[in-house]
């Protein structure tokens, strides 16, 4: 460095030094001034950071606002300061907060209040002011401050102005430091911490407020929940939104949807409501949209898809802030009351049909205002439409009626107006308008009247009663048809009301009575003239006689001319069951008097006949005494008529005994009670069957002989086949009656003869027949034996044929005896097996080519003989094979059986030797033989025909000589 | 071998039917009766046990003494099964339905033969008999 020589330089080097060093301690000065306002204002952080934790704390109100109060005075380092909180919801006082030792009346505090408020209108809110003498001069408590930290705040949310202030004084400051910008920096820091901790404070307060008042509501929820369950209509809660919160059993009940289902959804969204009415729906949303109430009727649809109607009724629920939290939904089912609705509704529309159906007019009329209403029945019983008449249906009405009818209709219902009656019952005519035709219309008007007699409206009915009329008409024109029939018929009508006035007559009734006017039969008790009486006399009669319904008069018709009439009266009745009058019918009887005078007359003749009668009578009362048969007529009731007196010669009880009955005979007679008895046993029977019953009845005579009656009791009926009475003719048969002992007497010692003579034959042919059988034997053994030269076995056989013949011969006559004694055993027999087993037999005897041909009709069954019918076919069939020709070898025997309507018919043909013409009408006599050289006994065809003989059948016989036989049997038949 | 027992008083008929049944059975053992009450006695032995059963009994009805309706009359005193292996034939001459009737009314006759017994009618017998 050079060194500095000019002192000039140095000086203003010095100076200049000299003024940095100044700087330099200037700038030391302000740096030391910074550190240490940087140091403080740390300290005020510091303690307002101190106040914040201590503010967080869980103070009480009070504390929490001594504890702003206190730590304003604390960080700022001011005297004192204020708070005050102002709610916009002014519910709650809180005082105003000043620091210790700031002591101020309520008067003052009050000031100080409306003090702060008026600063807070001129400085604003939210933001921090530091305020001067100038500033507080203005103020009577403030003044007395020389320096302010003031701010106010607001919040809207919570709804409070917040005031903090922090106050100096000059004098009494002690640590006095002027309030610089930098406090404001932190005021506004503190005052919004304040702010914060005030909001979070007033919150938790709302919050801890609001679970108090939950916990109170839980308890009402309780019951009220358990109110909700319980009752019978059902109950949905909702959030505000409309979605289901809870809903109670009743509503589970009520549509099929349990809580967890239908949970979150809306009730409209799942109950199927797209039918329900507009306006319905609209009033429903409107009311749920602005939270009002409201009561309608849905028809919903359960989950099993069954409709059901609703009254619901939507209560929209708010808390204690008047916030809406839900809805709460009743529904009571009233389905059945729809149906009560529906069913009105459906007999109302019936009732329309009805009375449309019915062409019953119905119009009303109400007088104040003019106005008529017809139905359509009504515009059509007027040939018209609605478009046609307009509203003008009173001039309508009045130009359709008939002008005959208008001026009496109109005066009718005018009259009827001004009356104080009900009802009135109108019938006039109207030209159609459609078809300009006269119709008659009956109408029946109603007046419904006020309490003070004043019409209110004419209701009336209106039926078109034209057809009605017409066939009223047509009934006359029968009616006169009929009378017309009335008037020509045989009989007299005349019909009578109850004074006697003579209501109708027909033609016949004059032509009768020759009254031309019966009118005058109405005067009964004045009867003056002689005419009058004579004429009507036999009428009156008539009606006097009303309560007899038939009798017979006679009546002068004219001078010397009487007739005879029958007269049948009856009542007339009218609906009420009284009798109105009298109907009486003539009918001119003379000719049948006349006939039954005759008719006396001519009884009187038979009567005289009877007596011609009476003698013819005891003539055969005489001769059935005279016979010799013992005769009694007995009626059915068993009392005795007539008994002639060979029956009382012969059996005494009988004396007397006409009229008396047969068991009083017993009780006369008890000797006689078997017999009187018997006897009235066999009439009993007699009755019973009504037929003739033959009775024997014994008695002994006066030398104690018995003697036999035959009694013939024949029942005699009427026309009708009633028994009138009984005839019982006894005759003596006491000589029959021993011939017939002897006759019986000889058939037993007959039977046993014919049984010995039985024994006999049995006998006889058994013991011819054994040694017979033994030679057989015997000879069949030689010729078998080897033994034996030919030429002995031809004489062998020639001796055995022998025998054989004779056996045969035997058979036959046991067989003829058989048939002549044996009596007739008809039985079941197979006429099939029958021949089979002949055919059978006979083989051996003949060649082998002879052919043995059966032809049986079914059914081989027949009702027969047994015995007899195969000794018959035995021979016949015996004999086709025995007289077989052996000069050819085609021999055969045929049998054919055939059914006919009464007789079965039996051929046995054959082409063997044939007989000669000569010889067939002898060839049934007993020991007739066709040949010497015949084998036979000439019994066969002989006991053949004795067996049918016994059997009731025939045979006859075609025969050629060496060509052949056919027998032909006729059999009747026999029913089992 | 088989055993035959022939009743009936008529000796010619005995022989014949001796020679009938050798002619067909040449080894038949044959006991004859000319009196039913002897055949009757033999029979009642053997049911008794005293001999051997016979196989067959050819009986006559048209006996002295006892005729053959008696003589079944005294075997039906008897047990039933006792004559299950015996066939009782009635033989007769007989041409009364009656007689043969009632012989076949008895449940131990097996059949009715008439007179006289030949070859054939036998071996027809014979071939029903079980062996």
């Amino acid at each position: 460095m050079e060194p500095i020589n000019d002192p000039d330089k140095l000086l203003q080097e010095y100076r200049e030094l000299q003024l940095r060093v100044t700087r330099f301690s200037f700038v030391e000065q302000q740096l030391i001034n910074t550190r240490d306002r940087l140091d403080h204002e740390l300290e005020l952080y510091k303690r307002l950071n101190k106040f914040s934790s201590l503010a967080l704390r869980d103070n009480t109100e009070e504390d929490y606002y001594r504890l702003i109060v206190e730590s304003v005075v604390d960080v700022f380092e001011v005297e004192t300061s204020i708070f005050f909180v102002e709610f916009s919801k002014s519910y709650s006082h809180i005082p105003i907060f000043l620091t210790e030792g700031f002591e101020l009346s309520s008067e003052e505090s009050e000031l100080l209040k409306s003090e702060l408020k008026e600063a807070s209108k001129i400085l604003g809110f939210n933001k921090c002011h530091i305020l001067d003498e100038k500033n507080l001069r203005g103020y009577h408590v403030l003044k007395r401050f020389s320096d302010a930290l003031f701010t106010v705040y607001h919040d809207a949310d919570l709804g409070i102005t917040v005031y903090i202030a922090g106050l100096i004084t000059i004098k009494n400051a002690p640590l006095y430091q002027q309030l610089q910008t930098r406090h404001e920096t932190i005021f506004s820091v503190f005052a919004q911490q304040v702010q914060a901790l005030m909001s979070n404070r007033i919150k938790s307060d709302k919050i801890k407020e609001q679970i108090k008042k939950i916990s109170a509501s839980e308890l009402e929820l309780k019951k009220l929940s358990l109110i909700a369950t319980k009752t019978k209509n059902s109950v949905i809660i909702t959030d505000n939104q409309g979605r289901i919160d809870w809903v109670n059993d009743s509503f589970e009940e009520m549509s099929g949807y349990i809580l967890e289902e239908v949970k979150g959804k809306k009730p409209k969204d799942f109950l199927q409501r797209q039918d329900v009415d507009k306006d319905v729906q609209e009033k429903l949303s409107n009311a749920l949209k602005n939270k009002e109430n409201v009561e309608v009727t849905v028809s919903n649809y359960n989950k099993a898809g069954v409709r059901y109607y609703n009254q619901l009724v939507i209560t929209p629920v708010f808390d204690d802030q008047g916030n809406h939290i839900n809805f709460i939904s009743l529904q009571k089912d009233i389905t059945s009351e729809i149906k009560y609705q529906k069913e009105i509704l459906r007999v109302n529309s019936r009732f329309e049909l009805i009375t449309s159906k019915s062409q019953i007019g119905i119009w009303e009329y109400d007088p104040n205002i003019g106005k008529v209403i017809w139905n359509d029945v009504l515009i059509e019983q007027y040939g018209t439409d609605r478009n046609h008449i307009g509203d003008n249906i009173l001039d309508f009405w009045r130009t359709s009626i008939h002008p005959e009818d208008k001026e009496r209709v109109t005066s009718e219902v005018n009259h009827f107006m001004t009356l104080n009656e009900e009802l009135m019952e109108q019938e006039f005519k109207i030209i159609r308008l459609n078809d300009h035709s006269i119709r008659s219309l009956k109408c029946l008007v109603v007046a419904e009247r006020n309490s003070q007699g004043q019409l209110i409206r004419l209701i009336g009915t209106s039926i078109d009663v034209t057809e009605s009329k017409e066939a009223e008409r047509k009934l006359k024109a029968s009616e006169e048809k009929y009378r017309g029939i009335i008037d020509n018929m045989n009989l007299g009508l005349v019909e009578v009301d109850v004074k006697g006035n003579v209501m109708f007559s027909n033609k016949k009734f004059h032509d009768l009575t020759l009254l031309v006017d019966p009118s005058p039969l109405v005067t009964t008790d004045h009867i003056e003239d002689e005419l009058k009486i004579k004429v009507s006399k036999q009428v009156i009669i008539s009606y006097r006689k009303i309560e007899e319904s038939v009798f017979e008069i006679d009546y002068l018709k004219s001078p010397g001319e009487i007739v005879s009439l029958l007269v049948s009266n009856a009542p007339v009745f009218n609906q009420n069951n009284t009798i109105t009058g009298y109907i009486s019918i003539y009918l001119d009887i003379t000719a049948v008097k006349n006939l039954q005078v005759n008719l006396e007359r001519a009884l009187k003749e038979r009567d005289a006949s009877l007596d011609h009668v009476n003698t013819l009578k005891m003539y055969y009362e005489n001769i059935i005494n005279q016979t010799p048969s013992e005769v009694a007529v007995i009626y059915p009731d068993l009392t005795v008529g007539l008994v002639n007196s060979r029956l009382i010669e012969n059996e005494k009880y009988f004396k007397n005994a006409e009229g008396n009955n047969l068991n009083e005979l017993i009780n006369k007679n008890p000797k006689e009670k078997d017999r009187i008895s018997s006897l009235i046993n066999y009439l009993n029977d007699a009755i019973k069957i009504n037929q003739l019953v033959q009775m024997e009845d014994e008695r002994l005579d006066e030398f104690n002989e018995t003697q036999f009656i035959l009694r013939s009791i024949l029942p005699h009926c009427n026309d009708s086949g009633e028994i009138e009475y009984v005839v019982i003719s006894g005759i003596d048969i006491t000589d029959l009656k021993k011939i017939q002992q002897d006759v019986l007497h000889k058939n037993d010692e007959l039977k046993k003869i014919n049984a010995e003579l039985d024994n006999f034959v049995y006998s006889v042919s058994h013991d011819l027949r054994s040694p017979l059988l033994s030679i057989k034997g015997i000879l069949s053994l030689i010729i078998n034996s080897q033994e034996v030269s030919e030429k002995t076995v031809d004489y062998l056989k020639m001796a055995e044929s022998t025998a054989v013949r004779l056996d045969g011969s035997i058979q036959e006559i046991l067989e003829y005896s058989r048939n002549a004694r044996m009596d007739l055993k008809p039985e079941e027999v197979n006429v099939s097996e029958i021949v089979n087993a002949i055919y059978e037999d006979l083989k051996f005897s003949a060649e082998s080519t002879m052919q043995f041909l059966a032809d049986i009709q079914e059914p081989a069954v027949i009702i027969s003989d047994k015995a007899r019918l195969n000794a018959l076919l035995k021979n016949i069939i015996g004999n086709a094979v025995k007289y077989r020709r052996t000069t050819i070898n085609d021999s055969f025997v045929k049998f054919v059986m055939k059914h006919q309507r009464n007789n079965i018919v039996m051929e046995v043909s054959d082409n063997g030797m044939g007989i000669a013409e000569k010889s067939i009408s002898k060839i049934f006599d007993m020991f007739y033989r066709g040949t010497s050289s015949s084998m036979g006994t000439g019994l066969g065809l002989y006991i053949t025909k004795e067996i049918l003989n016994k059997l009731g059948g025939r045979i006859s016989v075609e025969s050629k000589l060496n060509e052949g036989t056919k027998m032909i049997i006729t059999l009747p038949i026999i029913k089992n | 071998m088989r055993r035959f027992l022939l009743v009936d008083d008529d000796t010619i008929f005995n022989f014949l039917h001796t020679e009938v049944i050798k002619a067909v059975d040449g080894t038949a053992q044959i006991d004859l009766f000319n009196s039913s009450m002897e055949g009757l006695q033999f029979l009642q032995d053997a049911l008794e046990g005293k001999h051997e059963m016979p196989h067959f009994l050819f009986l006559d009805i048209r006996m002295p003494e006892m005729d053959g309706f008696e003589y079944l009359d005294e075997l039906m005193k008897y047990p039933l099964e006792k004559f299950k292996d015996l066939r009782i034939y009635v033989l007769s001459s007989s041409l009364a339905e009656r007689d043969k009737e009632k012989s076949l009314s008895y449940p131990i006759v097996t059949g009715f033969i008439e007179k006289t017994l030949t070859i054939e009618k036998l071996k027809g017998i014979i071939e029903t008999y079980p062996r």
